[in-house]
């Protein structure tokens, strides 16, 4: 198994089980949404194993196709943090606090699976430089996938007249 | 809310002229060549003028009373472009071996109380949003600080692949150290901080510090209207 398989396999996974311990319990999370959530999660899980067989040590191009996964896991992640936190939010918040997570889980990502990669390879300048930018264009995908995912789910929102999402995804009281 | 003085007017127009003062004349004197720093000229006398550009916002905003930030806020948030500025002017990046840690980990700092702050508005002044308890306010403040971090990064690539230089991201290590490291510290520091404040005021005693109330009820209620459901009406 390689290293860059871990990280996102293991949080995949770990949302995954949450995903389907919720549509079997139905607390928070309405059933369609947590069926969605499962498909999206296997596919992510499935997209890590290819990405990770594809994978070859010169080869970055596999950094460009999972760092994108995780702008759905991140999704998976706020909208189960709001329903077991009884968090209300619009899709605009929604929207900026998956965009965040996504940053944020990608950088976890670069320094759990790139920082070992680095130390224990010796790189040349040319071949670390290299590597930046392939690094910061990875950011710059996850940036602009999660800037294009916003639109989308603003437009689905919208389209199915939910303005509130917390009120119809999940169960909550007023302030 | 309170009264704008002429105290306070006055004082305004002192950031106003000062904030940016300092950067026009280390632009100026970067020009005539007396910078430290191991850049060329252009580039550290641009950063100081969008520098000098940036931090006249705060001050205008409160001039024009559009949003009256606390000054102790207002001088937080011009500390981190002259603490970059100046850094680059004396070179300090390359004279001093964990200055990035500090530059970086300080502006994650303020970055992240900047965050902190509006998601305490938010939670404040808008009836149909709430961000929950204590914790997950701070886990929000911590994962969009952390994720600043993030869009910094993708500046300095930007900046680079257009003047074609590594100016300012030098190697994978550089990016991750300033992701992984400086960045994660901060934003850990933010949430410390965030949670001591929290401790000891209540976000309404927080919030209506600020002066916001003609502004924020605005703003809040549109939000909520914006919010509400077809059900609800």
């Amino acid at each position: 198994m390689k290293e860059n398989l871990v990280v996102p396999a293991t949080f995949s996974t770990l949302l995954l089980t949450l995903a389907i311990f919720e549509t079997t319990q139905n607390k928070y999370l309405k059933e369609w949404v947590c069926i969605i959530l499962c498909i999206g999660l296997t596919i992510n899980i499935l997209s890590s194993f290819i990405t990770t067989i594809h994978y070859t040590p010169d080869d970055w191009i596999d950094f460009y196709l999972v760092t994108p996964s995780f702008i759905f896991v991140s999704f998976v992640s706020i909208l189960l943090i709001i329903g077991y936190f009884n968090i209300r939010l619009d899709h605009v918040m929604l929207a900026v606090f998956t965009l965040f997570m996504s940053l944020s889980t990608v950088s976890a990502y670069a320094g759990l699976f790139l920082f070992t990669r680095v130390l224990t390879k010796t790189l040349t300048d040319e071949e670390s430089k290299l590597a930046n930018y392939y690094l910061d264009a990875s950011f710059a995908v996850v940036l602009l996938a999660a800037i294009i995912s916003i639109f989308i789910i603003d437009i689905i929102i919208r389209k199915k007249k939910i303005k509130l999402i917390t009120s119809k995804y999940i169960v909550t009281e007023e302030k | 809310m309170q009264e704008y003085s002429k105290k306070e007017r006055t004082t305004d127009i002192a950031c106003l002229i000062l904030f940016p003062l300092g950067f026009i004349i280390l632009a100026i004197l970067a020009i005539m060549g007396f910078s430290e720093g191991f850049f060329a000229e252009t580039y550290i006398s641009s950063t100081q003028i969008v520098s000098a550009i940036l931090v006249m916002i705060l001050p205008v905003l409160r001039l024009t009373k559009k949003f009256r930030s606390p000054y102790w806020f207002m001088f937080l948030v011009t500390s981190v472009p002259y603490l970059h500025a100046v850094s680059l002017f004396l070179g300090f990046y390359h004279s001093f071996a964990n200055w990035d840690f500090i530059s970086h980990t300080y502006s994650s700092i303020i970055v992240g109380l900047i965050v902190f702050i509006s998601l305490l508005i938010i939670q404040h002044y808008t009836v149909r949003i709430d961000l929950g308890s204590t914790a997950t306010i701070l886990f929000f403040t911590f994962i969009i600080a952390w994720g600043f971090g993030n869009i910094w990064e993708i500046t300095e690539w930007i900046i680079d692949n257009a003047f074609g230089n590594a100016l300012m991201s030098y190697s994978v290590m550089d990016t991750l150290g300033d992701l992984v490291i400086s960045d994660l510290t901060g934003a850990i520091l933010t949430d410390v901080l965030a949670g001591i404040i929290l401790s000891r005021y209540s976000i309404t005693q927080i919030v209506e510090e600020m002066n916001l109330d003609r502004f924020m009820d605005r703003i809040g209620k549109k939000w909520d209207k914006k919010c509400g459901n077809e059900s609800d009406d």
